[in-house]
């Protein structure tokens, strides 16, 4: 069975956001950390961290622990 | 940064390092962190694993934190990049779980099936460079331009399959298949612009396609 119509169209969306450099999950995981406290203290996105923000897009596992990462943090509070 | 909270450990960033690294307070702080990081990934299980499985999780947290000390990049506190370690371990391993015992098979079964895709035909050109033109070009592309680890990897992640998963069973890491992809990626963009459809097209027939 190939890919069907709505996976291709899930493939084209991937396609429309890749970039030629991109964080991978190492590098991601590299500055989760500082990120997450920026956000908490609400402090805005710097521009280094946009390649964090594409990879949220691009990579739902990383969005998955961000988002855990979050609520974690925001329950120990 | 936010401040130490009343269950944290005191300790600043730069003692951290300087006991993990071997400093006098060595011992210590090993015992410090395992116990911190036996609190977090009690909080990020949440109940669906057993002890003798979280215990393994803060074995293992505990040692990839301490071999990447040198990664730290310092620009937040020391337990909260101990804690995204914690959350990618303890991810990683509960992902490796439900993939055993849900869907055993689905990746061989991809396999199979990416072995025995037959190539389209070559689509023939269309001047309006319609949604269906496109995804017949992005199928034949596919066929054609991709390594087949690439066509297996890029076909499981589409069917859902865990990276972890698609990792071990391609025998590789999270980290490599991810570029695998994206090498797949990158060329299957560079290949869709060289056959006139420009970025901006492919952005509103996906932007079309939203449901």
């Amino acid at each position: 069975m190939k890919p069907d119509r709505t996976e291709m169209l899930k493939l084209l969306r991937f396609l429309d956001l890749t970039e030629e450099r991109e964080w991978d999950c190492d590098d991601f995981l590299a500055h989760v950390a500082g990120f997450v406290e920026r956000a908490r203290a609400g402090l805005p996105v710097p521009p280094e961290a946009q390649p964090l923000l594409h990879h949220l897009d691009v990579c739902p596992e990383c969005l998955e622990e961000y988002l855990e990462l979050c609520r974690v943090l925001r329950d120990e509070a | 940064m936010p401040g130490t909270k009343p269950n944290e450990p005191a300790r600043s960033n730069d003692r951290w390092l300087a006991a993990l690294r071997g400093g006098a307070e060595s011992s210590d702080a090993v015992r410090e962190l395992e116990r911190f990081l036996g609190g977090m990934i009690t909080r990020v299980v949440r109940g669906r694993l057993d002890a003798d499985a979280r215990a393994d999780l803060v074995q293992e947290s505990l040692v990839r934190v301490i071999e990447s000390l040198d990664s730290f990049r310092g620009d937040s506190a020391f337990t909260t990049w101990a804690t995204a370690i914690a959350t990618r371990v303890a991810f990683t391993e509960m992902r490796r779980r439900h993939a055993r015992t849900h869907r055993p098979g689905d990746f061989e079964a991809i396999q199979r099936e990416v072995e025995a895709m037959a190539c389209p035909t070559t689509p023939a050109p269309d001047a309006r460079l319609s949604r269906t033109h496109l995804l017949e070009v992005l199928e034949h592309l596919v066929a054609t331009r991709l390594t087949e680890r690439q066509r297996v990897a890029i076909v499981a992640e589409l069917r859902g399959l865990p990276t972890i998963e698609i990792a071990d069973q391609m025998g590789t890491n999270q980290n490599a298949l991810y570029k695998l992809v994206h090498d797949a990626r990158k060329k299957l963009r560079t290949a869709l612009l060289e056959r006139g459809f420009t970025a901006n097209a492919i952005h509103e027939i996906v932007t079309e396609a939203r449901p």
